[in-house]
């Protein structure tokens, strides 16, 4: 006990004690991770934070200070980290900054801000996409929208851009100025295409698409490029998670050279630029017009060899047939010959020769002996004539 | 054909195009089969190349911005 009931401390004296005691004890800068939870830009140039720390399972608060970033160091800081993660110093954002330890009598423990890595924060939010990609690829959403068939006219467009961007409009010059003159039918459904509500915006886009999904060919999702314009807005789950169910393939265009985005992950097909874009939507339809006039080609070639098989045909059944017919005349000649003689065989002139004769009564030829009775006058002819006799008896 | 979609067209066409080359095409039946290919590769053309003005009356009602 340095004091007595009698001597009281001022609390400034005991604060004042307190801040003794951190300078003392705590002398130098720190490094330190933690999450801003606020960002405040006073208009003096200084910035105002709170940095905060969650229990990595309940997600419940378990640190939480202060702090200041003087104006001198926040007008370096800002744009250094911003350069560097493409991300503006505000809250919901990891980082690692340098601190060293202050107390003030009437502002409490404080910590002021000296130097951020912000190799730290680019590690976290890489860290937060791949957790987001491990969870859609868990649930089995991850290429629900590249297995879907990319449509052979991807003509009607619903484009989901902001309408003031400069990337709705190089895509439509584009698309619509294409030399080869396809029709295209782009229609805008605006969306904020950066900060906060980019989720959102894009989501209740879907949403009205979905309405009429009969009408639509494809989704194009783009954004002009600020080369360094923030991606993470891109990144989050519940906008990937919707696209990668839209039942219509999604074509982004959101103009990030470096990063791939989870957005850009999970859609069917991935354009650098809004420019790119255009150009994949006119290649399929140039693919197309290219297999058409292949196929007009191809039918002019089969039709004249098919043409040309049957003349073929008809020309070898011409030359088989003199042959076939000397074939058949031969065949048709022996016939004729084998009649000819047989019915030579068969002639009376021929029996009669052989030395047959025929025998009639009245002009009868006889054939039984019931025909004749003794007495009876015949004639019998033999070869060469006849002759006339008269039967004296008849024998059986 | 005009209730045809692009795809059923070149479908068709294909059909055609087996038929002929396969053999199994009647010569009588070429020339027909010719002129039916020639005018479902105009009817293709026409969706690549011309504006339905249909379509573009429908969409211009569903986008957002129109």
């Amino acid at each position: 006990m340095i004091n007595s009931v009698e001597e009281p401390l001022t609390l400034y004296s005991l604060n004042n004690l307190v801040r003794g005691a951190i300078n003392k004890t705590l002398p130098l800068r720190y490094w330190v991770t933690g999450e801003l939870s606020e960002v405040r830009e006073a208009s003096n140039g200084h910035c105002y934070i709170e940095l905060v720390q969650r229990d990595e399972v309940t997600n419940e608060l378990v640190a939480k200070a202060r702090g200041t970033v003087w104006a001198r160091v926040y007008s370096l800081l800002r744009p250094y980290f911003f350069e560097q993660t493409g991300q503006p110093f505000a809250a919901g954002l990891k980082v690692l900054l340098q601190v060293s330890v202050g107390f003030h009598e009437l502002y409490g423990y404080t910590l002021d801000v000296c130097d951020i890595e912000p190799a730290f924060t680019i590690g976290d939010m890489v860290r937060q996409k791949q957790l987001i990609i491990k969870r859609l690829t868990e649930e089995g959403v991850i290429d629900l929208n590249k297995e879907l068939d990319f449509p052979l006219l991807p003509q009607r467009i619903a484009v989901i851009s902001s309408s003031s961007a400069a990337g709705y409009g190089d895509f439509c010059d584009q698309l619509l100025g294409n030399r080869y003159g396809f029709v295209f039918y782009p229609r805008l459904f605006p969306a904020p295409m950066q900060g906060s509500g980019v989720e959102q915006g894009i989501i209740a886009a879907l949403d009205e698409i979905s309405k009429n999904i009969d009408c639509w060919d494809v989704v194009v999702i783009i954004r002009g490029g600020g080369a360094t314009s923030e991606l993470s807005c891109f990144d989050t789950y519940d906008l990937a998670c919707n696209c990668a169910q839209f039942p219509l393939p999604i074509i982004t265009g959101i103009g990030h050279q470096r990063d791939e985005s989870v957005l850009d992950v999970v859609a069917h097909t991935r354009a650098k630029t809004p420019t790119a874009a255009a150009e994949l939507l006119i290649h399929a339809m140039l693919s197309q017009a290219t297999m058409l006039s292949d196929i007009q080609a191809g039918m002019a070639v089969a039709a004249k060899k098919r043409l040309d098989d049957a003349h073929t045909r008809l020309q070898a059944v011409l030359q088989r047939l003199p042959v076939a017919t000397a074939l058949f005349m031969q065949s048709q000649h022996h016939k004729l010959d084998l009649c000819q003689r047989s019915m030579e065989a068969a002639s009376p002139e021929h029996i009669l020769a052989l030395g047959y004769s025929i025998t009639r009564v009245n002009g009868k030829a006889v054939r039984s002996l019931d025909d004749v009775m003794p007495g009876d006058s015949v004639a019998t002819m033999v070869a060469g004539g006849e002759f006339i006799s008269v039967i004296t008896e008849k024998k059986k | 054909m005009k209730n045809m979609t692009y795809t059923q067209a070149v479908e068709r066409l294909e059909e055609i195009m087996n038929s002929i080359q396969g053999g199994g095409m009647d010569v009588d039946k070429l020339a027909v089969a010719l002129k039916e290919a020639d005018a479902l590769v105009k009817f293709c053309r026409s969706k690549l190349f011309e504006v339905d003005e249909e379509v573009k009356l429908l969409l211009n009602e569903l986008s957002g911005d129109m």
